[in-house]
This record gives structure tokens, sequence and C-alpha cells, in this order.
């Protein structure tokens, strides 16, 4: 394996990302789109918004789209080194984060970086539905689907795979 | 067939997390924290709509908030 190889700058981007991901897999779709889309063209937009649905119908963590992009950069491989840059790094900082802050006298800091933090994972987050949002709704039809998905996730607590399904067939059957 | 399957779901997958993006703003909108509104914003903008790097503009946006949020406490405390 030579420096070049595409394994290291998957574990080097995805490594530092996780770290940044403030609010989880949703909220780094941004990074992850402008870094396999835009920089390094590891994928197409299509690809990535395929990635980003095969991860959301997929059971398990959001995370799997990372998974994903590793697998279309460097199959069987990329994809196991992406997995563990992204999760093992923010696993440890959780570690020795979560002792640190077990001390006596540090119990206002969590409450207070976590009250920091939300309206900024917020913010990524609306950005990923933006991006998505681009290259996915580019007829009127596709417009109207997410609208409604958005309206019923909103006011029902119908469980999100129905909602999935009911794209799927609608996909399916060309409508949109 | 897999590719319109896909973007039909892809379709509901981002309403979704439309509707998770608002589940969560509703209470900050209640809150009327200006800063915590002016800090999503911020954020949304450079990294939606600007394309900034994500590092780049959380080296700025943690340690703002952090900051606030301190001294927001404080105020509250006093």
């Amino acid at each position: 394996m030579n420096a070049e190889s595409p394994i290291w700058a998957l574990i080097a981007i995805f490594g530092l990302m996780s770290l940044f991901a403030v609010g989880g897999a949703a909220a780094a779709v941004p990074e992850m789109h402008r870094i396999a889309v835009e920089v390094n063209h590891w994928m197409t937009d299509k690809q990535f918004t395929d990635a980003y649905a095969i991860a959301q119908l997929s059971p398990g963590p959001n995370v799997l789209i990372v998974t994903l992009i590793g697998y279309a950069v460097a199959g069987i491989p990329g994809a196991l080194a992406a997995t563990l840059a992204m999760c093992l790094p923010t696993a440890l900082l959780a570690y020795y984060v979560s002792r640190l802050l077990d001390r006596p006298g540090q119990s206002r800091w969590p409450g207070l970086i976590q009250a920091a933090l939300v309206p900024l994972s917020i913010g990524l987050m609306a950005a990923s539905a933006l991006i998505l949002a681009q290259s996915t709704d580019r007829t009127i039809a596709a417009l109207r689907l997410t609208a409604m998905v958005a309206l019923i996730a909103s006011i029902s607590r119908i469980d999100p795979l129905w909602l999935l399904l009911a794209g799927r067939l609608l996909g399916f059957a060309g409508i949109v | 067939m897999l590719r319109r399957s896909l973007a039909g779901i892809s379709c509901a997958a981002v309403g979704l997390l439309i509707a998770v993006v608002f589940r969560m703003m509703t209470p900050l909108l209640k809150r009327t924290d200006p800063l915590a509104l002016i800090l999503m914003l911020g954020v949304f903008l450079a990294i939606g709509l600007l394309r900034l790097p994500l590092q780049a503009v959380l080296l700025v946006a943690i340690p703002v908030s952090i900051g606030a949020a301190y001294i927001l406490r404080r105020k509250v405390a006093a």
C-alpha cells in the first residue's frame, strides 16, 4: 500500500471529520458531500444521495453512509477503513471526556457544552437537508413528495420506515 | 427499477430529515435566545450555501457558542 492509496485519504479525512461531526452523521453530510463529490470526485451527486437513502433505509446507525462512501472509493477495504476512521476517534474522545467530566466539581460543564452545541448541530442538519434536497428534488413531483413526508413526519408519530416505503413505491411507480 | 425506487426513497429520506430539523428547532424558537438562533442560521448559511469546510466553521462557531452560553448562564445565576 503506497502513500497515495485512497485508503489513507479515507482514514485521514473521516478520522478528522468524526471529531467535528457535532450532531452525528446527519450533521456531517454537507462535509461528506463536499469532500466526496466536490473536492475528490469519488462519487456523483446522484450516487451520494443514493448512499444517503440506503443508509437511512438500512437498519443500524446512519453513519453507514460513510461505509458506502468508503466502498465506492476502495471496495471492501475502503468501507472498513472509512467506518473505523469515522467511529474510533470519536468513541475514544467520548470515553475520555466522560471520564474527565465524572470528576467532582465539573458538573455544570456537560450541560453548558451541550446547550452550546445544540444550535450548531441543528444548523448543520438543516444544511444537510438543503444539500440533499438540491440533488434529489429536481422535479415538482419529487419536491412534493419531500414536502408531504416532512409534513406527515412533523405532525404524526408514524414510523419513518412507512414513509420511506411509500417513497419507494411512488418511485417504483415512476411518479417521482 | 432499483434506480427509480431509490429516487423515491431519497425524496422521502430528505423529507424525514427536514421533519427532524423542525422538531429540534421548535424548543429553540420558543426560548427566543437570539444568539442561539444567529449561530444556527450562521452555521446553516456557511455550510449549506457558502459550502465552507466544516472544521473552519466549527473552530469559530464552537468557542463563540460555548462562550455565549457561559456568559448567559452567569447572568442568569447572578
